[in-house]
This record gives structure tokens, sequence and C-alpha cells, in this order.
């Protein structure tokens, strides 16, 4: 038994360094059996220090990795290959309830007269995999979102091309069961079997035109939910998507007000338009001398605006005519898609989406006005948008 | 009475038209609001059937003349467009009937 004694200074200052680090600070022994750890450890794991100084490391570890570790200790110690002395990775650490955790480990070695020690520097990673997790997961929400508006859109497109010939069809129909109808009162007998093939025809035509209502009524139940909301914040969250994992290969220049006079928009849809504008303009700029992505928000009389800009070569003026045309082939991208949802989008909100095409070295700039927030007003076009069709032979509902 | 067709789209203008004369009606077609007019030549017993989605002036501005004539003639709206839309076209205007394409209800009832 040793006696008690002062801490000498080096002692002093290491328990001080211990106490206070904000990473978890174990060391262990050649033997796997922990010497040190520290305060931040007793938050990261649950243990108190008491309960396992003297322990094996493996406590600390998921069950399935519990046998192997010795191995690994005797295996270095064997050959000196290094597998993550002095590299670092992430692995996963068990807590005293059992519950496992991403973890960052560093891990050095001392040679003491004690023989040699192993120390780890943890860092938890839970938190930042949480952010990470929740950002990919509202990212693929959104990505989600504008594949099914741009089936929406693709759908409502499709429904009304073939809404016209089919509804001359029927009419079409209707004339000739008249004509029909009266050439029997006539008593000019018609071949029976001309009558059931046009009852039939007529059957099929209402068949077809029953489908498109109900592709139609799909589309449209998707209602958009507005609120009062804060452009820049609406517009941050959106680049905040945008430029996940692109930090390092796009320069994001922000100018705006701190504040900005409310719009009343579905916040969801705004951001997949600035998602939209941003993603083609990260896209354009690709090739550019630092790549530089602007996002301006500003307000003026009556409504709340944002742009987005490049520094890419511009939109050609060829390109330019087709812009917004939704089953544009040539370009593999969806860009045409991207933009016609945003532009509806936009509509529905009664705002604008104006482009300058950019071009002789400045790059293509897109603006989006949202009409200021007027509760009155809003409040009295959605009332009208709710009335009912006046004597309407609905035939959706017949 | 004669029925006054203002839609865009040629095949469903002529099938509009067949389906009229098979009644017996007159028929008088224009393909878009502004050979539609002022519509003078419309008499207070006349129908006047308009697509609201038509190129140039919408349909709604049609609708806006014909009321604004001292005696209007009855108007029946076609539409393609979105309901959202019809009802944000249609909202200054009362008792109108409105048919959606593809017109799936029986038409002639209405013109009779």
């Amino acid at each position: 038994m040793q006696a008690v004694r002062r801490p000498t200074l080096s002692e002093a200052r290491l328990e001080s360094v211990l106490e206070t680090a904000p990473d978890g600070i174990i060391v262990m022994d050649e033997g796997s059996r922990l010497l040190i750890f520290n305060k931040a450890c007793e938050q990261l794991f649950g243990y108190q220090a008491s309960e396992v100084i003297g322990e094996n490391v493996s406590v600390l570890m998921p069950r399935e990795h519990q046998d192997n570790h010795d191995l690994y200790v005797q295996r270095y110690r064997a050959t000196g290959e290094r597998k993550i002395i002095g590299i670092g990775r992430e692995v996963e650490g068990r807590r005293k309830d059992g519950s496992i955790f991403p973890l960052d480990l560093s891990v050095g070695e001392a040679l003491t007269p004690n023989g040699r020690q192993f120390i780890g520097v943890i860092r938890d990673l839970s938190a930042r995999r949480e952010t990470e997790r929740r950002l990919a997961a509202v990212q693929a929400d959104l990505i989600r979102m504008t594949r099914v508006s741009a089936l929406d859109e693709m759908g409502s497109a499709l429904a009304h091309e073939l809404n016209q010939p089919l509804t001359a069809i029927m009419l079409y129909l209707q004339a000739l069961e008249r004509e029909v109808q009266r050439l029997q009162s006539a008593e000019t007998k018609l071949e029976p079997r001309a009558v059931e093939l046009l009852g039939k025809a007529t059957r099929e035509a209402q068949r077809a035109g029953s489908i498109i209502s109900r592709v139609r009524q799909l589309v449209e139940k998707r209602a958009p939910e507005r609120k009062r909301s804060d452009l820049n914040t609406v517009v941050d969250e959106a680049l905040e998507l945008a430029m996940l994992g692109r930090r390092r290969s796009i320069i994001l220049e922000r100018h705006g007000p701190e504040t900005l006079p409310v719009v009343f928009v579905d916040p969801v849809q705004v951001q997949q338009v600035v998602l939209n504008l941003a993603r083609n303009a990260i896209e354009a700029c690709h090739d550019a001398d630092r790549p530089t992505l602007t996002i301006k928000t500003w307000f003026e009389s009556d409504s709340v605006c944002f742009s987005v800009s490049d520094n890419g070569p511009g939109i050609a003026p060829e390109q330019m005519q087709s812009l917004f045309s939704a089953f544009r082939s040539e370009n593999g991208t969806g860009m045409g898609i991207g933009l016609t949802i945003s532009r509806a989008i936009v509509q529905n909100h009664k705002g604008e989406l104006l482009v300058d095409p950019g071009g002789n070295g400045h790059g293509a700039r897109f603006t989006v006005r949202l009409p200021i927030a007027a509760d009155e007003k809003v409040a009295n076009r959605d009332s009208a948008a709710a009335m009912p069709l006046a004597a309407a032979a609905e035939p959706d509902k017949t | 009475m004669t029925v006054h067709i203002v839609e865009d789209d040629d095949g469903v203008r002529d099938a509009l038209a067949e389906l009229c004369k098979s009644v017996g009606r007159r028929v008088r077609l224009y393909p878009d609001g502004e050979a539609f007019g002022a519509g003078t030549d419309v008499s207070p017993s006349d129908v006047v059937l308009v697509d609201l989605g038509l190129p140039g002036e919408h349909g709604s501005e049609v609708i806006r003349r014909i009321h604004a004539l001292p005696v209007p003639p009855r108007v029946i709206v076609i539409s393609g467009l979105p309901l959202a839309d019809i009802h944000f076209a249609m909202r200054e205007f009362a008792n109108i009937a409105v048919m959606r394409k593809p017109l799936t209800s029986d038409l002639l009832t209405l013109l009779m």
C-alpha cells in the first residue's frame, strides 16, 4: 500500500487537464486495463471513474468488438503495425445502459517506466450524426417532393393535353347518338350492330374521361399550406440543403437586410424553388474560376424578393426559348421541369419568376418576387377560392 | 337561338358545333376572344359557350364583356383548367354554369 501523499505539480496539472477537458480521455495499460477515465468520459459513458478504473477497456465497447479488442492489442504488440494509433477513426462506444453511440477516437502511445500505455481521446459524434441524419432526411424529403411535383406537373399537363381530343370525341359521339336516335324514330332501321358499337365507344370514351378526372383530382388534392413566413429564414434553410457537401467547391455569397416584411407562403414550396434555382446555378458555374453562388434578398414597395445568380456562362439565347417547357428533352438534367415547377409555385403565390440570361461574362440571374402578406386580402382571396361553383354541372361529382 | 362557341381547340370547337347542330341549333364559331369581339351580334336569347383557357385574351375577359351587354345572354363556361384556377377566374361571376373537360355529363341538357 502506498501512503497518501500530496500530488506533485505535474500530477496536479494533469488532474486539472483531465477534469476540464471537453473531450473524453482514457489511459490504459498494455493489458487493456483502464488507468484514467476523466470527467467527460463519465458523462459520455454514464460510468463513474471508480466503476471502471482497473477494468478492461472493452466494457466501453459494443459486445461484438469486446472479444476482438485484446487480439488487436496483442497483434499490435507483436507486429508494431498501426491500425488506429496516430490515425484516429470513427468507432462505436457502449454506455453503461447498453446504448451504442458513434464516437471519434484518437489513440496515442506512451512508453512509461510502468510499460507501454495507450491514451485515447474520445469525441461524441451522436449530435453531429443526428444533425447529418436530420439534414439528409429533410433533403431526401425535398427531393421526393420535387419528384412528386414533377409527376404532378407532368400528370396535369398530360391530362390537359389528352383532355382536348377526348372532349371532342365525346361530343362527336353524343352528336352521333343523337343522329342515330333521329334515324331510329324515322324508322330508317339502323344496323343494330352499329348502335351497339356506338354505345361501346361512348362507354370507353367516358371511361378514359373518368381516368383523366381522377388524375386531376389527385393533383388538385395537394393544396399548399401557407403561413406567415420570414423569407430570409426560408431561403437560408434551403441554401443549407443546397450547399450540403459543396462548401468546398462553391463560394456562397449571401446579401440582404436582416429583417424583411412577412410573406404569406408555403415555406416548403418556396424552399423547393430556392433549392431548384440554387442547384441549377451551382451546376451552371461548375467550370467557372472560383465558382460563386450569389443569393440576395430585399424588398420593394409591395413585394419581398430574392435572386439567385452564378458566375457561369449564362443561358444561351437558343436555350431561353424552351427554358420553361416541362417536356423539353434535349437537356437531360431536368432543368426544364424544375423551372416549370418553380414558376408554377411562384405564380401560385401570386408572385413572379424573372430570368436575366446573363452572358458576356455574366452568369444567369433568377429573381423571384412574392407579395408582402396583407392578411385581410389573403383571407378574402381564400374565401373566394373556397366558394362553390355556381349552378355548375360538375361532372366529377356525378 | 344561336350557340356562340369561343374555343381555341379545333377539335373541341368542331365537336361542340356538330353536337349543337344535331339538336337543331345554329352555331357561330370563334377561335379566340378577339374574334368574338364585343358580342354585339349576340342576341339575349342566344347561348355563349366560352373556354376559359383561351390564347391571348382570357376567357373571363370575354365573360366580363358579355355581362356588360344591356341584356346579357346565357353563358356556359367550359374548361380543362385545374379547379383552383377555375375558381379563381370565376370568382367575380355568379350563376354561371361551368363544365369541366372532358365533358362527362350531358351538355345537351344545359343547351335545351
